[in-house]
């Protein structure tokens, strides 16, 4: 596809103060990862650097032209854009937060952050807490003067809205046009399918029928599916879509093992890998180990075909954690086996995007659980299911992140169940574990595969806390562009 | 007997016995709790349906603040606020209040004339509040467009608890003293013999108490039909959203009277907040929905404009149980002996401390203080609402 080419244009943007070439057509992220930068980002509490990973989101997130939490990955290029590191302090030359590392992590646990020593109703706790809204993990705070402005959005009406731009999303999109409705897909590629297609899957050509809104996150689901919001990454009118019928083509997404390192930088899901091959041919992946569930050769084939070196490939659950300081080294094996290697790529175990459909069935007055989907929307390809188990190495490791982005280690999780709480809502409100810019995904999947290896329960007794829209997708601009399109509902 | 008991079977093997019985394990149940627990009273139980800060108390904005229009609401609040600045060293756990003011914005010449009566009102109350100038506007909330800004009052004494810090203070400081607290575990039934309140039952489990405290947030109206009593008010449904972290770019809490807006930024780096859409769902569903962040974001946009390209991290729904007033429905309940009330609050974090203390000194020892009598439980049915204008919940 013509959009696919990059024309090769050189632009120079600033990472840190250090200037970096990258092409056109590329994101930060990937141009950052290009020159060999792999730590963007530091995690909030114990300040473990965090990079690019098609998992945990706060591994791409920078502070960029002064805005802090823009997401690196769905920026693109241009020259003269200039792009810092945002959980630093006081710069990125000279970091004291790196201290935060020292500490021993039973004292970042959860309610670390409100000691007897430092009670509140002194001075000294409004010094304190004072300390922890700097170091809370966010960027600089923008200026006061920073203009701004309502981002007005649009109303669609559609017989059929299609999320997901793979092949069982484009089957949909394309029969439905054929049956002469209205169709509009959304896609968060740029060009929808562009990871299949890479994979070998042949993809229908979209007719000009169905509206595609690329490069756009289905950010919402309300009232009971009847209302989409879609939000564009760069910030344009958001789209509030009444659809008689919606289909969820996301696919599945590889989820990382609940092993020691696995949000290391340089460990990638299978997706983020082929889109750094794809898009920049320059990268050669390095000494590559693939890790996933099925088989896995022909996996392997391609990686290499498109420039990777793969130097292993094995089973996700017999890894039994991965090495490295800032980023990959190895990784070691159940069976004492390991493999040298600086990146990890896996490919499965396969699990289910669950936050559309949890919104579409979602009720409850105590607590919202997922129900039935109703009947106008439907599950379409890899996310029809049926989902993978997450894999955890021989044995489940105390130091093992469940949420890296907020910094909750398995042992915090250990510490909590001994003591008798099991329910994932209150361990995430003891934890934070989800609240980070992941919201849950895919963490709340390792919270249940830990939950379960410490009571011998089923991971799926435990269920999962409630996952809430917008998950970062709007920026106050682009949702107050949708006041006035959609009126209260009022109930009984 | 009331309906609810009258379908029970005969009582298994006499339950357990308490001497109060709080239904509802939110920040009010759990303050009432540790007051009680604290003057001397033992075999206190509290059940909650849900789980442990699943309902109002596990999604309020957290904003405290002393002074309001009226001085009902000025006294009863003002001693609360004066409990929270102790509590940590009460409890012997750290409930992170954090005393950086709260700012009252109007806009209109209504509201600015609401300000003024509470600056007002606040010093024959004996509380600091303080009519902003714009340049104390300016270094309190830099980021404000300050044109469209017509008064401000600012609070010294208020600000912002976490909940999850002072819930879980609460929680540990009630199990530390002996109190049974009991989550997932719904009143199904209550049980009454003549005038008086005597027990309660969760499923085929009775447990008879000499005292009965409804203080289930929302759900209060449904449990106090349980023993056969009404509760004035209604389940409301509110909401509000958290945007990503920054580093701090303001202080204090804020309300701002004409938008029904208030909002925060938490200890975690978030801007915390929600506003009010009138003709919002009402009922008990917590699944959110689109108007109210969209209204949120544009008054945001509008009157904090550097603030626009921050994004909604995420965003939540929560009941409070709204009164004929919004002011709290505080003591025992008229129609029914031994029966305690602690419901209709709207404010509920801000007072928690007050409420738990008044009521316990109520349950305790009979008298009823003059801060909280003016929140009897049946004030509506004697015309006694209490009229109070600088209360963000739309009329």
């Amino acid at each position: 596809m013509a959009a696919d080419e990059h024309s090769g244009e050189s632009v120079t943007i600033r990472w840190n103060g250090r200037r970096i070439e990258a092409r056109v057509g590329d994101d930060v992220a990937t141009s950052l990862y290009a020159a060999g930068v792999r730590v963007l980002n530091y995690s909030r509490k114990f300040h473990r650097p965090l990079g690019l990973s098609g998992s945990f989101v706060a591994g791409v997130k920078g502070q960029v032209d002064g805005l802090a939490n823009v997401r690196l990955d769905r920026l693109p290029v241009r020259q003269g854009l200039i792009v810092e590191a945002q959980n630093v302090w006081p710069h990125p030359g000279l970091d004291l937060l790196q201290l935060a590392r020292l500490v021993p992590r039973r004292w970042l646990a959860g309610g670390f952050e409100h000691p007897m020593w430092l009670p509140s109703g002194t001075r000294r706790f409004q010094i304190w807490e004072r300390l922890l809204r700097i170091a809370a993990g966010g960027g600089r705070a923008m200026a006061p003067d920073r203009p701004g402005a309502v981002v007005a959005g649009e109303a669609l009406g559609v017989d059929v809205a299609v999320v997901g731009g793979g092949p069982a999303g484009r089957r949909a999109a394309i029969a439905a046009a054929a049956a002469g409705q209205s169709v509009v897909l959304i896609s968060r590629g740029t060009i929808p399918g562009a990871v299949a297609q890479a994979l070998g899957a042949s993809l229908p050509e979209l007719p000009s029928a169905v509206r595609l809104l690329a490069g756009v996150e289905a950010a919402a689901l309300y009232r009971g599916g009847r209302l989409l919001i879609a939000a564009p990454f760069d910030g344009g009118p958001a789209k509030l879509i009444e659809a008689a019928r919606i289909v969820l083509a996301t696919g599945r997404r590889s989820t990382p093992p609940l092993v020691r390192g696995a949000d290391l930088p340089g460990v990638l899901d299978l997706p983020t890998a082929i889109g750094l091959l794809k898009h920049r041919a320059r990268i050669r992946l390095e000494r590559l180990c693939l890790i996933g569930t099925g088989d896995l050769a022909p996996l392997a084939d391609r990686l290499a075909h498109l420039g990777a070196d793969v130097v292993e490939t094995v089973a996700a659950g017999s890894v039994c954690s991965i090495q490295g300081g800032r980023h990959v080294r190895g990784v070691l094996l159940g069976d004492g086996r390991r493999f040298a290697c600086d990146t990890v790529v896996h490919a499965g175990p396969w699990r289910l995007d669950p936050v559309l459909p949890f919104q579409a069935a979602a009720a409850g007055e105590f607590r919202l659980t997922a129900g039935n989907l109703p009947p106008h929307v439907e599950c379409h390809g890899g996310a029809a299911g049926p989902a993978e188990p997450v894999v955890h190495g021989p044995r489940l490791d105390d130091r093992a992140l469940v949420c890296p982005c907020m910094d909750v280690t398995v042992a915090e999780i250990r510490r909590l169940v001994d003591a008798g709480t099991t329910h994932v809502e209150e361990l995430k409100r003891l934890t934070g574990c989800g609240m980070g810019p992941c919201q849950g995904v895919p963490c709340w999947d390792l919270l249940a595969a830990a939950l379960a290896a410490l009571t011998g329960r089923q991971p799926d007794t435990f269920g999962h806390p409630s996952y809430r829209a917008p998950r970062g997708a709007l920026t106050l601009a682009q949702a107050a562009g949708l006041a006035g399109l959609v009126q209260p509902e009022v109930g009984p | 007997m009331s309906a609810g008991a009258a379908r029970r079977p005969v009582a298994k093997p006499p339950g357990a016995k308490a001497a109060v019985a709080i239904i509802g394990g939110g920040i009010q149940g759990l303050m009432l709790a540790f007051c009680l627990a604290e003057r001397g009273i033992r075999d206190i139980k509290v059940f909650d349906a849900g789980y442990w800060q699943g309902g109002a108390s596990g999604r309020n904005g957290t904003l405290v603040r002393p002074g309001f229009s009226s001085p009902e609401w000025t006294r009863l609040f003002s001693h609360s606020q004066q409990l929270w600045r102790g509590l940590s060293r009460r409890l012997g756990h750290n409930v992170m209040y954090s005393r950086r003011g709260y700012v009252t914005l109007g806009e209109s010449d209504r509201t600015a004339a609401i300000c003024e009566q509470v600056v007002r009102v606040n010093r024959d109350c004996g509380v600091a509040a303080h009519a902003l100038g714009r340049e104390e506007l300016r270094r309190h909330l830099p980021l404000l467009d300050r044109k469209q800004v017509k008064a401000a009052v600012r609070f010294v004494d208020g600000g912002v608890v976490p909940h999850h810090a002072a819930m879980k203070g609460l929680r540990a400081a009630c199990q530390a003293r002996g109190v049974d607290l009991r989550y997932q575990s719904r009143v199904t039934g209550i049980d009454r013999q003549g005038d008086r309140a005597t027990g309660l039952w969760l499923g085929d489990e009775r447990v008879a108490a000499d005292c009965i405290v409804i203080a289930a947030g929302a759900h209060s109206p449904n449990v106090a039909r349980l023993a056969g009593v009404e509760l004035e008010g209604r389940p409301w449904r509110l909401e509000a959203c958290a945007l990503e972290p920054t580093r701090p770019i303001f202080d204090p809490a804020v309300a701002m009277l004409d938008r029904t807006v208030y909002m925060h930024q938490s200890a975690r780096g978030e801007i915390v907040g929600g506003c009010e859409v009138a003709g919002d769902v009402a009922g008990l569903t917590l699944a959110s929905d689109l108007p109210v962040i969209a209204h949120y974001a544009r008054h945001l946009v509008e009157i904090m404009p550097s603030l626009a390209d921050l994004r909604i991290l995420r965003q939540w729904a929560g009941h409070i149980h709204a009164s004929a007033d919004f002011g709290p429905l505080l003591g025992a309940h008229p129609d029914c002996r031994d029966l305690w009330i602690s419901a209709g609050w709207s404010y509920g974090i801000a007072g928690a401390p007050a409420g738990g203390d008044l009521l316990a000194k109520a349950i305790a020892t009979g008298e009823v203080d003059a801060r909280m009598a003016p929140f009897s439980v049946d004030r509506k049915r004697r015309g006694k609402l209490i009229e109070e204008g600088a209360i963000v919940v739309s009329h």
